[in-house]
């Protein structure tokens, strides 16, 4: 396992971990003008990104309806046009970071469909120009800034080489997915970028969002939801499927460091599908000899779950308790999901989350689960 | 895999079991168990043949109609092997033989048919298989539920033919036999979209409740097992079946179906129960931002769930922390909202007499009984048959 | 303890089982080539006859992708569950610590008996 430090060990390093307030591991920079991302992309197709509008990208039909953002800050106002509350670095860390007391923040992007464009080549070269847009914008100008490697899936050997070239850039802190994917990530088409992201030490973050897009299949088992509101309370279940198939193809077998950090889809059904996956296994064991442990080992061990949103509960004790049975001391991570607050305000979404969890909710667990890197000065 | 030698001493077969009453108890009080899923076997779609107009009996020929069929395989026979009877090596072809393994050796009362063909809603031709349907209602009806007051019928459809489906339940909503809808959980479209409300239209206009069984998934005209594709293994084929049921709850509160048919009641059978708690609290947590896009609902997300919708136990959840299932069925309020199913004869069935021991004897009264009583009303006590 | 006689040799050939009541209990006397075994006839999940089960082999711990059949003849599969336990010693194949219980099987001058506890 990778070098993972604890507040103390932090702080003895570089002094700073000690005051350590707050970690987000989940903030959207948003892209508004594909002209400033179109130079970043491999020179032979570049021209794909300067279209109006920015690159062909399939996209579903579900939209939020109503105002947007919630409490999040409301952006500058110029010439009667307001910007997004994400477009600019040094806006983002002077209204949000340092108002809010957040140490660092996570990048995580808008591009939760990559994964399932039709044109790999293209899916490619926009995670690429992306990336280093990302880097050159608000990573390196910014220590409290940790970027994500984006990969499209559709083409592993591509999405492994842009590993391999970011994987140890002192910036990047993860390897990031869309959620929605052609199959389960555990068939085996994408271990190669599970390969790459333990040789270089990096966690694999799932994002949902592009569910239903593109190539995608539907976006639930039983076919296309009608609105944005039965689309967005669907979404877990994609994480469902990943889990299971991830484990069951035996991808934390091979890749034993492997962590996977799931965004945006809550908790409360996860002590259910550890219960029924456990259940399942050990009567069905033998059709996958090489999962040698119950399921809900590999669940506790390798996932973990992000704050935005985490479900309202009808008593705060609820909460608790599922937070005990997910060992939420360990796998759960303080997320903003930055501008996106339509759904309440992040900070008072973990209200609800007993006292003694929150440091580790904040602060510890994020360290854990990303190490040093996440503290190491890179601008 | 060879056919095991068994010697089985006579006398050893019996066991410790109470004699069964010899008529049924009228009143809810002293009724025992009902198990709201007990899979009666049809021993092939000919059987439905005296069942079916004359136009249809080509189909049976030549071997019997193409039907889609399913390429996840459970690891053993998919059935209790213990149960199977020697004469036609099914463990529910016959209904007093299941009177016998089932209802007499668990203590139950009362057994709510779910059959062996709701797949048939995920057939391609949805002609065919209405009349299939049909066929299959009159044979539940004259071999299991006429003769045999223990036994209720769920009204088979087609549901991928709402109209056809509407019909087949204005057909036969009063038999006093037949107390629920039975929908099969794979679909290729959620089941509160408006185009499956025609079937609840009906159901609400005879009283009964609607229930989802899972089954059939990535089969037929079904979409993928899961929202990213096909699974690879039976185990993650049979893990994920919980994901149609998330499904299709998330859709009948989010499109407003409960309150276009507010006495509308629907089960979600053989999903588990634990996955309520997420609905509820991610619906929840949604609402106040998003209702803005449903205006049509005018109530929290998990008060639906709390007042329209059931949830049947098996496969129970089994945490090694038995206070861990406690806490998530107190989160659902499983004392309103959970009914007892056994699954018999498959694999995964759960024997009532031991997989609740650690339930507080008044919350396992409401699983067991009383849940099921409300949910299905006066119909449940109806006589109809023998006991 | 007590010994309890509950078969003539020549009942359970090998590959064969017996099943029979004895002391309060149902018990399963499985000859694997041979050697005699006896399981008390209770699943340890939700209490199946599990000694009615499938006698059959099954895929061993492997590496990823891997399949290694064996143990043909010897693991007992539950009829309801499937849970797979070893007749030579009781423990499930998932789980050494979830086992059937099992007691000591001897013969003499051609009389099977088992040995079990006191209640």
């Amino acid at each position: 396992m990778g070098a993972t430090i604890t507040r103390e060990q932090a702080a003895e390093r570089d002094g700073s971990a000690a005051g350590l307030r707050a970690i987000d591991v989940d903030v959207h920079p948003q892209i508004t003008d594909w002209g400033t991302v179109a130079p970043y992309a491999p020179e032979g197709l570049r021209h794909r990104m300067t279209r109006r509008g920015g690159p062909p990208m399939a996209r579903h039909g579900f939209k939020m309806v109503g105002p947007r953002f919630g409490s999040a800050p409301a952006p500058p106002d110029s010439a009667g046009k307001a910007g997004h509350p994400a477009s600019d670095p040094a806006w983002v860390k002077g209204q949000y970071l340092d108002r809010r007391g957040v140490d660092v923040a996570i990048l995580t992007g808008d591009l939760t469909s990559l994964g399932v464009q039709p044109n790999a080549d293209v899916a490619a070269a926009i995670a690429q120009a992306v990336n280093d847009w990302v880097l050159d914008r608000w990573v390196r100008p910014f220590d409290c800034f940790k970027g994500s490697i984006l990969v499209a899936p559709q083409d592993a050997a591509q999405a492994v080489a842009e590993i391999d070239r970011l994987g140890d850039d002192p910036g990047m802190v993860q390897v990031l997915l869309g959620s929605a994917t052609e199959s389960p990530l555990g068939r085996r088409q994408y271990h190669p970028i599970y390969e790459a992201c333990a040789r270089h030490d990096l966690p694999l973050a799932l994002h949902i969002g592009g569910e239903g897009a593109g190539m995608a299949p539907p976006s639930t088992a039983v076919g296309h939801p009608t609105t944005y509101f039965e689309w967005y309370g669907s979404l877990p279940q994609v994480y469902m499927a990943h889990i299971m198939s991830m484990i069951t193809e035996g991808v934390f077998e091979k890749f034993p460091t492997l962590k996977v950090v799931l965004h945006e889809g809550g908790v409360f059904w996860l002590p259910h599908i550890m219960w029924r996956f456990d259940k399942n296994w050990k009567a069905q064991r033998s059709e996958t000899p090489w999962v040698k442990e119950p399921p809900s080992a590999y669940i506790l061990r390798h996932f973990y779950s992000t704050t935005y949103p985490l479900e309202a509960s009808p008593a705060p004790a609820h909460l608790g308790q599922v937070l005990e049975m997910i060992e939420a001391d360990r796998t759960l991570l303080f997320s903003s999901n930055y501008p996106n607050w339509e759904l309440g305000d992040p900070f008072a979404m973990i209200d609800d989350v007993p006292e003694g969890l929150r440091p580790r909710v904040l602060v510890e667990n994020a360290l854990a689960v990303y190490g040093e890197r996440l503290l190491r000065p890179h601008s | 895999m060879t056919a095991p030698n068994i010697i089985i001493k006579e006398d050893s077969m019996a066991l410790a079991v109470e004699p069964r009453e010899a008529t049924f108890a009228e009143r809810a009080a002293q009724l025992r168990l009902i198990d709201t899923d007990v899979h009666n076997d049809l021993p092939g779609l000919n059987e439905l043949r005296p069942f079916l107009a004359k136009q249809w009996h080509p189909w049976l020929d030549n071997g019997g109609p193409g039907q889609a069929a399913r390429y996840y395989a459970n690891m053993g026979s998919g059935r209790m092997d213990d149960a199977i009877r020697e004469e036609d090596g099914l463990a529910a072809g016959d209904p007093d033989w299941v009177v016998q393994q089932l209802m007499t050796k668990y203590r139950i009362d009362i057994g709510i048919l779910t059959g062996s063909i709701i797949g048939l809603s995920i057939q391609h031709d949805y002609r065919f298989q209405a009349a299939i349907a049909s066929a299959y209602n009159e044979w539940t009806l004259e071999k299991w539920v006429r003769p045999f007051t223990c036994y209720k019928g769920s009204i088979a459809c087609a549901v991928q033919d709402p109209e056809a489906s509407a019909r087949e339940i204005r057909r036969l909503g009063d038999d006093p036999g037949m107390v629920q809808v039975l929908l099969a959980s794979a679909a290729r479209i959620p089941y509160g979209n408006k185009f499956y409300w025609p079937i609840y239209a009906a159901a609400v206009e005879h009283g009964l409740p609607v229930a989802v069984h899972v089954g059939s998934e990535g089969t037929g005209i079904a979409n993928a097992p899961t929202g990213v594709g096909f699974p690879s293994t039976y185990l993650e084929f049979h893990t994920d079946h919980s994901q149609t049921m998330m499904a299709h709850c998330v859709s009948l509160i989010t499109e407003g179906t409960f309150e276009e048919f507010p006495t509308l009641k629907f089960a979600f059978i053989e999903g588990g129960t634990c996955w309520a708690p997420y609905v509820m609290g991610r619906l929840d947590r949604l609402y106040p931002a998003l209702k803005a896009e449903t205006p049509y609902l005018k109530r929290r997300p998990s008060e639906y769930i709390l007042d329209n919708c059931y949830f049947s136990t098996q496969p129970i959840e089994e945490p090694d922390n038995h206070a861990h299932l406690l806490q998530m069925l107190a989160i659902m309020k499983a004392e309103k909202t959970v009914l007892f199913a056994s699954d018999y004869p498959h694999w995964d069935f759960d024997n009532p007499l031991m997989a609740f021991n650690f339930f507080p004897a008044d919350l396992k009264r409401r699983i067991f009984v009383e849940n099921a009583l409300e949910m299905y009303g006066p119909r449940l006590l109806a006589t109809h048959g023998r006991a | 303890m007590a010994r309890y006689v509950v078969a003539q040799e020549g009942d359970i050939p090998p590959g064969g089982r017996k099943i029979v009541r004895v002391a309060g209990r149902e018990v399963g006397i499985f000859n694997l080539e041979g050697t005699l075994y006896a399981l008390k006839n209770v699943c340890a999940h939700q209490g199946a006859r599990v000694c009615l089960g499938r006698v059959v082999g099954t895929t061993l711990p492997s590496e990823v992708y891997e399949f290694k059949y064996g143990l043909e003849g010897r693991i007992l599969r539950c009829p309801w569950h499937e849970w797979e336990y070893d007749i030579t010693t009781g423990e499930s194949v998932f789980d050494p610590n979830v086992r059937v219980i099992t007691y000591p099987v001897d013969v003499v001058d051609g009389e099977v008996a088992v040995t079990i506890p006191e209640r």
